[in-house]
Parts: C-alpha cells; sequence; structure tokens
C-alpha cells in the first residue's frame, strides 16, 4: 500500500486552506499532520480517503500494484474524526454489527464482542449510545474504525475525550497498525507529536478567520 | 463585425415579424384576430423549453467535468428560460381569457407549464439555500437533471391522457399540419426571431461570465 | 483485511432494518406522520359535519392529506443522518448506490404505514359514499406511494446536503410529483365512485412506468449528491 500526495490545494468558496502540499505517508511509522487550528490538518485526512475533491493536485493511492478508485479506498479505510458519530439509538453491540453487515465482514456476536472487550466496553456491549459519556463514545469510536482491520488508518484527534486507560488503547491500535497498514494521526497536541511522530507534515498556512 | 451585423439583422427581423404578425398574416379561421398570438406565445414557450434543456445540458457537463463555468452557464440559462416561460404563460392566459372567458383554468397545458415555472423556481431555492460554491453548483445540477425527467410526462402525457381545451396543430402526428402557408411563414419565422434573441441574450451573458472568471482567476 | 463476503441484499438490509429500529425506538417519523393526518383529518371531518362531498373532493383530500404527511416523514431519512453526523460512518461503509437504495426501501415501508393509517380514519372520520371498490383503492394508494417514495429519496438527499431546511423538500418535490399526485386523484376517484380495475390500467402504467425512470435516475444521481 503507497500514498503519494501531489502538490496539493484545497479551497473552499475562494478560501484557501492550504496549498502545495506534498508527502508520502509510510508503513512502518506513525506518520503524523500538526499544525495550528484551521490549518487543514482534518481537510487533508478528508482528501485522502476521498470523502472530499482537492481543488488542484494529486493523491496517488496504490495498493498490490494497482491503483484505487475513490470506492476502493473508502473499503480499505477506518476514518476516525471528532465530526464522526455513531447512531445514538443503537446499541454499542448493534452498531459494530450494522457496520460489519453492511461491509460484509464476517463477523460473529462473539468477535464484535471481543472487540468490544478490547476497547475495554464490554460491559455496555448492550447500552444505546444515548447513555455513553464523551469517553465511551469515543472508544466506541476506536473499536469502529478497526473493525475492518484497515489498510489505511487516518485517525484525527484520537486522545479527545479519553482518560489514561483510553489513551493506552489509542497507543496499542497505533503501534500494532503502523506495521502492516499506514496510520496517519492528525493532532495539534504536542505531546502526542512527540510520542507519535516519526514522519511529521507541518502545515503552517493559517487562514484568517480560524486561527486561535 | 459580424458580431454587429447579425445583431442589426436580427432586430430588423423581429421588426419584420412583428409587423407581418399583426398586418401581413391572415386572420385564422374561427378564433380570428386572436391567433395572432401564436406567433409570441408558442415562440417563448418553445425557448422556455429549450433554455431548460440547454441548461439541464451545462448541468451535466458540470457533473462531468466540475468547471465552475459550466454550472454558471446553466444557472443563467435558467434564468432566462425562466423570464420566457413567465412571458409564454401570460400571452397563455390573456389567449385563455378571450377564448375560453377565464384567465386560468387548470387545463393540462396550463398545468404543464405551471409546472415549468415551478421547477425553476425550485431550482432558483435550491441555489440560493446553499452556501458552498461546489455543492450549490452540484446539488443544483443533479435536480435540474431529476426534474427534468418528470417534463416529458407532463407535456407530452398528460394532455394526451386528458383532454385539453389547448389548441394543437403542431405537435400531434395525427392530426397533419394545419396551418394556412403565409400563417406558417409568419410563426417559423417568429420561432427563429425569438431564438435569436435568445441567442444573443445567452452570448452577452457568457461574455459577461468569462470576463468575471477571468478576473476572478487573475486576482 | 477482514475476510469478507459483501452481498448487495444484506447491505440494503441492513440499512433499512437499521432505519426500522431507529424509528422504533424513537416513533419520530412516525409519530409527525400521524399527528398530521390526524389533525387534518379532525379538521376536515368537524367543519364538513354531516355534509356529503364530492367524489373528486374525498379523493383529493385523502391525496393532500397522505402528501403532506409524506413531507414530514420522508425528509428524515437523509437528514437525520446529516444532523447527528452519522453520514460520515455511513459514507465510508457503503456506496452511495447502496444508501439511497436502503433508504428507498425504507421511505416505501413508512408509506405503505401510513396509508394503513390513513385509509381507515379516512373512512371512519369523512364517510365516502358506499360502493366504492376498496381493494383497488389500496392497490391505487399502494402503487403511488411506491412512486412518490421513488421521487421524494433522492430529493431528500439533496436537501439533507443542503443544509436541512426543512421548507425545503416539499418546495423541491411539488413539480416532480404533480404528475404522480395527478393520477393518484383521478383513479383514487375512480375507484371511489366504483369502477373497476381495467379502465384504469393507463394510470397504473404510468405510476409504475414514472417509478422506473425516477429510480433508475435516482441510481444514477445519487453519487454526485451524498459525495463531495
Amino acid at each position: 500500500m503507497r500514498i503519494k500526495i501531489n502538490n496539493l490545494t484545497k479551497k473552499y468558496n475562494r478560501q484557501e486552506v492550504f496549498s502545495d502540499v506534498s508527502w508520502q505517508p509510510e508503513m512502518g511509522k506513525c506518520n503524523l499532520v500538526t499544525g495550528p487550528n484551521g490549518s487543514g490538518k482534518s481537510t487533508l485526512l478528508r482528501l485522502i480517503c476521498g470523502l472530499e475533491r482537492p481543488t488542484a493536485g494529486t493523491i496517488d493511492l496504490t495498493k498490490d500494484t494497482s491503483e484505487l478508485t475513490a470506492a476502493g479506498v473508502k473499503k480499505i479505510t477506518g476514518l476516525l474524526t471528532p465530526d464522526l458519530a455513531l447512531y445514538r439509538h443503537l446499541t454499542a453491540l448493534e452498531n459494530l454489527q450494522f457496520f460489519a453487515k453492511l461491509g460484509g465482514y464476517f463477523l460473529t456476536t462473539a468477535e464484535l464482542k471481543d472487540k468490544l472487550a478490547e476497547v475495554g466496553l464490554n460491559s455496555s456491549a448492550d447500552t444505546p449510545l444515548a447513555a455513553f459519556s464523551t469517553g465511551m463514545k469515543q472508544r466506541l469510536k476506536l473499536a469502529y474504525v478497526i473493525l475492518k482491520r484497515p489498510a489505511l488508518l487516518l485517525l484525527d484527534e484520537p486522545n479527545t475525550n479519553l482518560d489514561s486507560e483510553g489513551k493506552q488503547v489509542v497507543n496499542k491500535i497505533i503501534s500494532e497498525y503502523k506495521a502492516k497498514s499506514i496510520v496517519i494521526l492528525a493532532t495539534n497536541d504536542q505531546e502526542e507529536v512527540g510520542q507519535y511522530g516519526e514522519n511529521i507534515l507541518f502545515l503552517d498556512h493559517c487562514n484568517p478567520g480560524y486561527c486561535s | 463585425m459580424l458580431k454587429t451585423i447579425a445583431k442589426i439583422a436580427l432586430c430588423i427581423w423581429m421588426v419584420l415579424v412583428i409587423n407581418a404578425a399583426f398586418l401581413y398574416a391572415p386572420s385564422a379561421m374561427g378564433l380570428g384576430d386572436l391567433s395572432r398570438i401564436i406567433y409570441f406565445h408558442v415562440p417563448l414557450a418553445w425557448v422556455g423549453v429549450l433554455a431548460y434543456l440547454v441548461s439541464m445540458v451545462y448541468s451535466i457537463r458540470y457533473l462531468r467535468g466540475g468547471f465552475a463555468k459550466d454550472d454558471l452557464l446553466a444557472a443563467v440559462n435558467a434564468e432566462i428560460g425562466f423570464i420566457f416561460t413567465i412571458l409564454a404563460t401570460i400571452t397563455g392566459a390573456i389567449f385563455a381569457r378571450f377564448t375560453w372567458g377565464v384567465y386560468w383554468n387548470w387545463d393540462p397545458r396550463q398545468t404543464s407549464i405551471f409546472i415549468l415555472l415551478l421547477i425553476y423556481s425550485a431550482y432558483f431555492v435550491l441555489r440560493s439555500s446553499v452556501e458552498d460554491e461546489g455543492r450549490r453548483a452540484r446539488l443544483a445540477s443533479v435536480f435540474s437533471i431529476f426534474a427534468f425527467v418528470s417534463v416529458p410526462f407532463l407535456v407530452f402525457i398528460i394532455p394526451r391522457v386528458y383532454a385539453t381545451l389547448h389548441p394543437d396543430p403542431i405537435i400531434s402526428a395525427e392530426s397533419g399540419f394545419q396551418m394556412d402557408a403565409v400563417m406558417f411563414k409568419v410563426f417559423l419565422a417568429s420561432l427563429v426571431g425569438f431564438t435569436g434573441i435568445y441567442t444573443w441574450i445567452i452570448n452577452l451573458t457568457s461574455r459577461v461570465i468569462n470576463l468575471e472568471q477571468n478576473n476572478r482567476r487573475e486576482n | 483485511m477482514v475476510k469478507t463476503s459483501f452481498s448487495l441484499i444484506t447491505a440494503i438490509r441492513a440499512i433499512v432494518v437499521k432505519d426500522l429500529t431507529d424509528e422504533f425506538r424513537t416513533r419520530h417519523a412516525l409519530t409527525a406522520m400521524v399527528l398530521f393526518s390526524l389533525t387534518t383529518l379532525v379538521t376536515v371531518s368537524f367543519t364538513i359535519g354531516i355534509y356529503s362531498l364530492d367524489i373528486m373532493l374525498h379523493s383529493a383530500l385523502i391525496w393532500i392529506i397522505i402528501f403532506f404527511s409524506a413531507m414530514s416523514a420522508l425528509s428524515r431519512s437523509f437528514t437525520k443522518e446529516e444532523d447527528s453526523g452519522t453520514i460520515l460512518a455511513l459514507k465510508m461503509s457503503a456506496t452511495a448506490e447502496i444508501i439511497y437504495l436502503g433508504k428507498l426501501f425504507f421511505n416505501t415501508l413508512l408509506l405503505i404505514v401510513l396509508i394503513a393509517v390513513v385509509l381507515p380514519l379516512y373512512y371512519i372520520m369523512m364517510n365516502p359514499p358506499p360502493g366504492g371498490n376498496v381493494g383497488l383503492l389500496v392497490l391505487i394508494c399502494i402503487t403511488a406511494s411506491l412512486s412518490l417514495a421513488g421521487a421524494t429519496t433522492l430529493l431528500a438527499a439533496i436537501v439533507a446536503r443542503a443544509g436541512s431546511k426543512n421548507s425545503l423538500l416539499p418546495v423541491l418535490a411539488f413539480p416532480v410529483l404533480l404528475p404522480i399526485l395527478l393520477t393518484a386523484i383521478r383513479s383514487t376517484g375512480f375507484a371511489l365512485s366504483g369502477g373497476s380495475g381495467e379502465e384504469i390500467i393507463t394510470d397504473f402504467i404510468f405510476l409504475i412506468s414514472y417509478l422506473a425512470i425516477v429510480v433508475t435516475v435516482s441510481l444514477l444521481l445519487i453519487p454526485f449528491v451524498l459525495d463531495d
């Protein structure tokens, strides 16, 4: 699996988010995108997995020597962002069952419960999400994102709302996946940059109106 | 140079057409002088539908290529088509008042043009509710294409299924063409003239759009 | 990668079941639909009192109620995903066409439930004259509702992506649905007066061909609506 980002530019209504970004995330390292608020970290992740189209530039994604289409990319990508939400009126287990059915993954209920246990939610398998705390919701999102054992793992601020146990889960996921998949982390927490950053992209163009 | 000649020619053409409509063409049997509206009402309706078609083609082009210019042209054609359709509706209503006694009676043909007006209006409402330019262009294009799907049902099928009072000399193949030769000449001339006006307006507006785009690119 | 056995039917069914479960637990769309139809029925029934109405008026009223109740419920299928942020996870897990088909079936089921509620209530409260061909009436209502659902699902997706302004759906839907409405009202009037099926065969053909075309075009266009 290889990714190459070439001279990527993104604008919304003529307002530029970033321009002329080139980068090459690699397998075996934890790739990290950082920058001040509004510099486009989340936007970059969305462009990589094909949820949005760039204004200029290209992203070449190849897996097993064939280039991936937009649908193909989404199939192998696990995306976790703060604006991603799961279904409030379904239980944790029902949520995972739904996404497993959608993607056609062969996962039995027992295996799904194991996934929940991995993120520390085994006792809340049958609780509806509406009753979850934000930390628990984040943990479920972690379980969801690794459901398909993605070849491309995009984590946007994965440690939000997590206690130290939760952060350990994130740590475990990152170290487990960076060997066999491409892991891209987006964060502006300096500690995380220091802890995880092995191939760092720094977005420094700051958008007036969005900068803190 | 050619453009100026074409403009003047169009102007003279339309003057001739209007004169012919009132003075040269004969009065129809039965309808009498009221039939003269055909030289205005039908070309206006024709351009109204043509503009929608052109707008839809630009919408399809936008969806395939993603060039903002295609979407702007689609919008502009829709605006012009809207105006022509309103004029067609008004002239039609005037005709209705003098032939059938009421301005509006939901005759199937009237309903069809009313729906075309609704589609245009919905298109503009949709455009004004989306702020992001890319998304606005995409959603408006999709709606324009989707709404077009229902138009054939309206224009051709409903008037066939439901009896209509609307005079129908042109489209139906069975009744054959029954217009007097002189009337037909003036009618065709008017059709050409109005299409010419439409083309001219589109040409002007698309040049303005091009200038705006170039201006934007330079800044 | 996990071993996969992707099945179109399973994926679509998963979406329908998920939406049904959600609806069953919250009853949002159902409540909106039933409340709207009930309020309208009660108002009209109370005002009309014992006066008997023309058959075509009955027909028109039935469809006014169905149309506006449908509008209040059908836009929800996509706006609830956009508003709660679940659309992102959905888009990452299924293609636009699958999402569309799932929502289409769900909307169809919703409309059938609406008819099952509205028709009996209408008969009770409005007393249409007897002698109507009830079987034909039900058949017309179901066919027209299929067309309604087919036409509105894509529009609901457009409205959701446009920022979920609730009043937008009737504006966009009305011109597209008018052919269905007019046909449905005409043939419902026919059924209410006791007509037989053969005479309105053209109306059925019209509704079904409309449905086929509208769903085909929607499938082609839905990727442009959902993807950015």
